[in-house]
């Protein structure tokens, strides 16, 4: 730009300018520093508050996925708790049965004492079919009883899955089915159970029974391995998620948050052009022809 | 020959020229901060024999001394149409700057005060409700939730609504003080008129009226002509048609900009039933800043919201309709809308939700008998009620799609934002450049006006010591014969 003649107006309004400038850049420094942040609107840098928004959304999904994952865990780990009790237990009667299939020459009262036990033993897995997880079964599905099996050894539960959402697009069951545990009514755990205990006062034969409870125990081996498998993918994802969070917060901090370090040298930077606007004011205001003329 | 007195007239003409020319900077040192100011100088004439010399009428002076050929006024007419119309141009920018920067604000993101936070909190909650579908509690945290969600695009909504609402009468404001300037600018374009004719110095009011027509330019931008005869004409972009202008300044008579809103929000004017066009860009200065913004940008926004608010509802209500409530019902609706002329401004919790959580479509068992509820008689050996999926629940965590479109609109109005902004530092660069230009020319410098003071005082001082050598001469003449 070519100047041809300088006016004190000219002079005044580009000092005001400038100084007016400076403050600016020094207001818009401190508001980072102030806030920590270098989004404080969408439109200061669009595509950042695109991402701050996503990286955000994500990042509250990965809590629930972790939150929902402890969750899990805990009703797998009852599920897992109660089935190794119930294999003990069931390995116990088998040991029983055994005993009284063995000893062709048992007397009555060796036979109740074993049946007497053989009972209390169903009466016990009864009681950890029904174990809770938060008040809810954790072998009913979804009903809102607070047993899966009666006392006759009836399934009441009402088949439904618990799931667990724990990555995108990812459900885990955390509960397991307990038809596919113990049986289905009439041929499970319980029913076996009554009747060794049946044969054994009654001196029947109780190899049936004998091979009834092997079976039991295979088929509950497999529910327990299968929901081993379940725990171990609920743990993987918890942990995927937990990384992913951190990943995410730093990112997003990336995005969204000042440099300490940088807006520092901006502020000093911003003082000083502002302390040279002053400056160059107080200069060029100052003097006029008049401070010569005496 | 030149007389013997004619030597005192030619000392008298300059002493009345420096006179003059000490007036002028007088004037203007005075004027050195008044705005519109135009510099003036006073310009010398020589005073001499006959301009047309015959054979026999010829001039033997030397010259008859100087005369005020007149006071100038130092501007030029293409650099104050380039000042009315980059101001124009800036005022229509910082405008909108200003308008947008409130909404900008109030947008609240990326942070966790805003609709971003809510949708998260409100998916959430659904997401603990589908791990303890049983429970009263999660059920009231998504009721709550869902209301949060409702209010904060309610306040968003609000917020856009009302700033319009603020801004259309701020254009009314705006309108009645262009009409104002308007018919200053006519009265002027009169007075002049008339003091042109009749001689007198109409410098005070050329800058009057240089001012009037730049307010009015910043205030409604439109094209200023001038006539043959100096008056200044005003006019606006019509709305189609031939010619495209619509004039609200012609000579000595201003038309009136009459505004209308139409049901929709959108400001309209109209010069004696011409309409001018508010198409985007179009008008310029405030009142096209304020236009555009009202009719276009908020609008938009305004409508993209309803948008977001129509998708969530029928979104949700639709995820809460595939499952079965804690009373063994299909699921109703979820969110519903108050107002169906304003969705985003009226958006809510129906009141059947809002008074009854266990509303809520948790289940995904749709087709399940639900066993009795227990009551405080109840039958059921197993307890019974209403089944414990939260299948539903979690389905409805991820159906709503509105974080992206979200995303989507408060990028876009960043976008819009940020770009007005970095437009209205380069015109507030360009208006400045322009500006110095014109000052460069009609500003006062002191140091200049200082240098013309004493010149004129030396000029004049000489011209006296030559009236007192003509006077001393006079006298030797006179007293000659004693």
């Amino acid at each position: 730009m070519a100047i041809t003649r300088v006016t004190q107006q000219m002079l005044s309004q580009r000092s005001l300018a400038s100084i007016m400038g400076g403050l600016s850049q020094m207001a818009k420094y401190q508001e980072q520093l102030e806030t920590g942040k270098k989004l404080n609107r969408p439109s200061d840098d669009a595509a950042g508050t695109n991402t701050a928004l996503r990286m955000r959304t994500a990042l509250a999904e990965q809590d629930q996925y972790v939150r929902n994952a402890n969750d899990g865990k805990g009703w797998l780990s009852t599920v897992d708790s109660t089935l190794s009790g119930v294999v003990t237990q069931l390995q116990r009667a088998n040991t029983l049965a055994l005993e009284g299939a063995n000893d062709g020459a048992m007397s009555q009262s060796a036979a109740e004492a074993l049946a007497t036990e053989i009972d209390q033993i169903r009466e016990s897995l009864l009681q950890q079919a029904n174990s809770d997880y938060l008040g809810r079964p954790v072998f009913g599905g979804t009903t809102a009883g607070s047993v899966a099996f009666d006392a006759n050894g009836n399934y009441v539960g009402d088949g439904g899955e618990v799931t667990r959402r724990v990555g995108s697009g990812v459900s885990v069951r955390v509960d397991s089915d307990g038809r596919t545990v113990f049986g289905e009514d009439g041929d499970n755990v319980f029913s076996h159970l009554s009747a060794l205990s049946a044969a054994l006062r009654n001196g029947s034969d109780i190899q049936t029974s004998i091979d009834q409870l092997q079976t039991d125990v295979t088929r509950i081996s497999a529910a327990q391995a299968d929901e081993g498998a379940r725990l171990n993918r609920l743990t993987q994802a918890s942990d995927l998620a937990s990384q992913a969070q951190l990943r995410l917060k730093s990112s997003l901090s990336d995005v969204e948050d000042v440099e300490l370090a940088e807006v520092t040298i901006n502020v000093n930077q911003a003082e000083l052009a502002y302390k040279a606007a002053l400056a160059a004011a107080a200069k060029t205001l100052q003097p006029s022809l008049l401070d010569f003329l005496r | 020959m030149t007389g013997t007195f004619s030597g005192f007239n030619t000392a008298l003409s300059a002493l009345r020229y420096q006179q003059v020319a000490m007036d002028v900077a007088n004037n203007n040192v005075a004027n050195v901060r008044t705005d519109g100011y135009v510099r003036r100088r006073a310009v010398a004439g020589e005073v001499g024999g006959s301009t047309s010399p015959t054979m026999y009428a010829f001039y033997d002076g030397h010259g008859e001394g100087v005369k005020t050929q007149g006071v100038q006024r130092l501007y030029d007419a293409l650099i104050d149409a380039r000042v009315r119309r980059e101001s124009s141009k800036l005022s229509y920018l910082t405008t909108q700057q200003t308008i947008l920067a409130r909404v900008d604000t109030a947008i609240n993101e990326p942070g966790t005060k805003g609709i971003n936070q809510a949708i998260t909190e409100f998916n959430a909650s659904l997401q603990d409700l589908a791990s303890n579908p049983g429970g009263l509690a999660a059920r009231q945290t998504v009721v709550a939730k869902a209301g949060a969600l409702a209010s904060s695009i309610r306040t968003q909504s609000e917020n856009i609504t009302g700033e319009a609402a603020d801004q259309r009468v701020h254009a009314s404001t705006v309108v009645q003080q262009a009409n104002d300037a308007a018919a200053q600018l006519a009265d002027l374009n009169k007075s002049i008129y008339a003091a042109e004719g009749n001689g007198t110095d109409a410098g005070a009011l050329y800058d009057k009226r240089d001012q009037v027509a730049l307010s009015l330019a910043k205030l409604v931008g439109g094209a200023v002509t001038i006539a043959a005869d100096g008056r200044y004409n005003v006019a606006i972009p019509n709305a189609g048609g031939t010619p495209s202008t619509v004039p609200l300044v012609t000579g000595d008579q201003a038309a009136t900009i009459t505004m209308s809103t139409s049901a929709t929000g959108d400001l309209s004017y109209s010069i004696g039933g011409t309409a001018l066009n508010t198409a985007a860009g179009t008008l310029s200065g405030e009142l096209g800043g304020i236009t555009d913004v009202v009719n276009q940008t908020l609008a938009s926004q305004k409508s993209a919201l309803d948008a977001l608010a129509q998708t969530l509802v029928s979104q949700l209500n639709a995820a809460n309709a595939l499952g079965k409530d804690q009373h063994g019902d299909a699921g109703g609706d979820l969110l519903t809308f108050g107002d169906p002329g304003d969705l985003a401004g009226s958006i809510k919790v129906t009141d059947a939700v809002a008074a009854d959580p266990g509303l809520i479509a948790a289940s995904g068992n749709v087709n399940a008998p639900t066993p009795p509820a227990t009551g405080p008689s109840g039958t059921n050996a197993n307890g019974g009620g209403p089944d414990l999926d939260g299948s539903n629940a979690d389905k409805m965590s991820i159906a709503t799609t509105i974080t992206g479109d979200y995303a989507a609109l408060v990028t876009s109005f960043g976008v819009k934002v940020a770009s007005v902004n970095s437009q209205a530092a380069t015109q507030t660069t360009l208006s400045n450049q322009v500006l110095d230009e014109q000052q460069q020319l009609a500003g006062v410098n002191l140091d200049e006006e200082t240098v013309n003071l004493v010149a004129a005082q030396h000029a004049y001082e000489a011209a006296s010591k030559v009236m007192q050598t003509l006077d001393s001469i006079l006298d030797t003449l006179i007293n000659m014969k004693r």
